[in-house]
């Protein structure tokens, strides 16, 4: 998390002794710091957070997963659930909640309960659950819910979209074997995405 | 090139044949085989290009999609393993670039419409536009630019690169090969021609071609055998017919020898009998003269001038008495006057018939002079004018003419002098008017006339026309009239008019004819080169 490595920064350039490695860890902290910024300035400047971005993608995602029968009925909304981090839920609400997709209502909810993990079509689960996610996915393993995080360990441990920040940028990776153990299919338009690939 | 080809040996000719043809036929072939494989090259481009385009468009969804410049930069990295391709780009919706693979200029844009694709050429180069489409949304672009013309040009390179080794190798080929035909063919004819050129050399006939193949050549071999014994045969009797015709001609320049002898020998004849009319007739005037002198002497009156004389001698003493008185005396003197008027008279009438028997005389020793002068030999060129050797001629048929009643009209317009064998010119004038002479015999006397005419062409050569108004000449006649043995008389030879116009162009002249048809008379006329004044003859 940038706050996180913001403290350590601070931390680690408060005081002390001057050193060689002291310097290079002024200058390595001055040198994320200025690209926190830049990357933040970015942010502000276009008028798009992180989580508006990532909603984006979420939302886009839609169209190139293909759900069971059982969970794609004419006229039933597509749940996106999020988990964790409340700002996140609001701020993907905010930019796709009410849409409709493929005629589709988009419904975007916080969840809490297994029970509401295995009603969602989506599943976004905030780096601020870094450290629960094994015993997260494990509860929806198997269920057809596309699993969206944001942490680096994500596809390792059994989820299926991972989308990382990179300055402006999001970058998408896919664990396309998690989803089929999901029973999802996903598009082969996003065959470039898949772990491993140039963007996974 | 073509007349070079023209005079080219045979085995030339066929191995420029085989080559020429070798090659045209690898024009076509090529030609036509590079057509169609550029045209398909083409084709196939195109259709890769959209291909490609289509597969690229499909692949980029995601990319495009999720804005992943990463990802379109590695699915637009896949096109450099595409050769052709000079540049491609991914433009999202709102224009703005995604990714991009090389330089691809900035002609490109604005060509979608309605979500189709679109392709065009610009300098040499196709550039296509595709949308990328999702959910039936355009939600970008992409644009491939491929350089259509050095792939062209690289194709074309390689075309003219197999051409010429293809070509090379099919002429090295066709040569050998036309060698190894050319001998097959050539060989026979070079035999044939070979035959052909020593026959014509040596003039030798026997020879004959040596039959090779039973090919057109060798149908041709024979043929020419064939020909070569019609020519020997012919050959044979040409020599026999060119014999044959040297004896006849010999024959015949011997029976002209006699004719132009007998010719002469009757225009001798005929020169004697017109010199002995004339002596015959002169001398009948001689005689006439002769008579008349001796009736004159004859017929004096001497008697009664001696009776008169012896009257007065009787009288002698009493002359004047008698004179005087007696009767007869009286008579005398006027007798004597009338005597002497009468003798006076006869006197003169004798000397008259006297001068006209010395003319007479004269005239026969002139017409001996001009047989005599007739008689010489022939081939003497003398200068002469024209109507002089007219005078002669008329002279001599002159007798004739009137035993036959018919008028001669004489007329001297311009006449210049004349270098002329003059024998042969009466001997043509003569045959001229004998040959008149005869065409009127049965018309009637009033209408016989020939007239003879000197006067000068345009050319300044002298003219002598002997024309008639006898029984004419029918037009068929005309270009026969003066052919040997021609002649439309009973007892004529068919000679007289054929060795006249010998005679006139063995003097440099020449003899023509004119007549408007039978009984319209004719005119012959002897045209002899007028004499060169500036030349004296030798």
């Amino acid at each position: 998390m940038p706050y996180d490595f913001f403290i350590r920064g601070l931390a680690a350039c408060g005081g002390g002794s001057f050193s060689v490695s002291l310097l290079r860890a002024r200058i390595a902290w001055t040198v994320a710091m200025l690209s926190f910024c830049l990357q933040f300035l970015a942010c502000a400047q276009d008028g798009t957070s992180e989580y508006q971005a990532k909603a984006i993608h979420i939302a886009k995602l839609v169209r190139y997963v293909e759900w069971p029968k059982e969970k794609t009925g004419h006229g039933v909304p597509i749940v996106i659930g999020v988990f964790g981090n409340d700002l996140a839920s609001e701020q993907i609400r905010e930019v796709i909640g009410n849409q409709k997709i493929n005629n589709r209502e988009i419904v975007v909810k916080n969840c809490a309960t297994v029970q509401e993990f295995k009603g969602c079509h989506i599943l976004f689960v905030s780096r601020s659950e870094e450290s629960r996610l094994g015993s997260i996915l494990g509860k929806v393993k198997g269920d057809p819910v596309l699993t969206v995080g944001e942490c680096d360990s994500f596809l390792e441990k059994g989820g299926i979209i991972n989308l990382r920040t990179t300055g402006r940028d999001v970058k998408m990776a896919i664990n396309e074997k998690n989803a089929r153990n999901s029973g999802l299919r996903l598009s082969p338009k996003l065959v470039d995405f898949r772990e491993g690939a140039v963007g996974g | 090139m073509k007349a070079m080809l023209k005079n080219a040996p045979i085995r030339s000719k066929l191995r420029f044949i085989i080559l020429s043809t070798c090659i045209v036929s690898l024009l076509v072939a090529c030609g036509t085989l590079f057509a169609v494989q550029f045209y398909f090259f083409r084709k196939n481009f195109i259709q890769d290009m959209v291909s490609t385009s289509e597969m690229l468009a499909a692949q980029s969804i995601g990319a495009v999609d999720f804005e992943r410049r990463d990802v379109g930069e590695e699915i637009l990295g896949t096109l450099s393993a595409k050769s052709g391709i000079t540049g491609a780009r991914l433009s999202l919706k709102d224009g703005r670039e995604l990714s991009a693979f090389r330089d691809v200029g900035n002609s490109l844009a604005g060509h979608v419409a309605g979500l189709k694709p679109a392709q065009w050429w610009d300098d040499g180069s196709l550039l296509f536009e595709y949308p990328v489409i999702r959910d039936q949304e355009q939600i970008g672009t992409l644009y491939i630019k491929s350089d259509y013309g050095a792939q062209s040009r690289r194709l074309v390179s390689l075309y003219i690169a197999i051409f010429c080794m293809v070509l090379g190798i099919s002429v090295l080929v066709a040569w050998v090969i036309s060698i190894r035909l050319g001998r097959v063919i050539s060989a026979p004819i070079q035999k044939l021609a070979e035959t052909a050129r020593a026959i014509a050399a040596k003039d030798d006939y026997h020879l004959r071609a040596e039959k090779v193949a039973n090919d057109e050549v060798g149908a041709f071999t024979e043929s020419f055998n064939f020909m070569l014994d019609q020519v020997e045969h012919r050959d044979k009797a040409l020599r026999h017919e060119i014999a044959e015709r040297q004896r006849a001609e010999s024959e015949l320049q011997h029976t002209q020898t006699k004719l132009l002898q007998a010719s002469h020998q009757a225009g001798m004849a005929e020169v004697a009998t017109g010199v002995l009319h004339n002596v015959g007739n002169v001398l009948n005037s001689v005689n006439v003269s002769a008579a008349i002198i001796s009736e004159k002497i004859n017929g004096a009156r001497l008697e009664k001038m001696q009776r008169t004389a012896a009257m007065l001698v009787d009288k002698n003493g009493d002359l004047a008495e008698f004179i005087s008185n007696d009767p007869k005396g009286r008579l005398i003197p006027s007798y004597l006057v009338n005597l002497g008027t009468h003798l006076i008279s006869e006197r003169n009438e004798a000397i008259s018939e006297l001068e006209s028997l010395l003319r007479n005389i004269e005239h026969i020793k002139e017409i001996v002079s001009m047989q005599q002068s007739h008689a010489r030999v022939f081939g003497l060129i003398e200068r002469i004018q024209p109507e002089t050797l007219v005078d002669d001629a008329i002279r001599m048929v002159s007798v004739s003419l009137r035993r036959h009643q018919i008028n001669l009209v004489r007329d001297v317009q311009n006449s210049t002098p004349v270098d002329v064998d003059r024998h042969k010119v009466l001997q043509i004038l003569v045959n001229l008017l004998r040959n008149a002479k005869h065409a009127m015999e049965g018309g009637q006397d009033e209408a016989r006339r020939i007239a003879v005419s000197v006067d000068r062409d345009a050319t300044g050569a002298v003219e002598i026309t002997v024309s008639d108004t006898g029984c004419g000449i029918p037009t068929e006649n005309l270009t026969k009239i003066f052919s040997h043995g021609f002649t439309t008389r009973k007892d004529g030879h068919g000679f007289g008019l054929h060795s006249s116009a010998l005679a006139a162009q063995q003097m440099g002249g020449r003899l023509t004819v004119h007549s408007e048809g039978a009984g319209r008379g004719a005119s012959f006329t002897l045209h002899l080169p007028a004499a060169n004044t500036d030349a004296t003859l030798t």
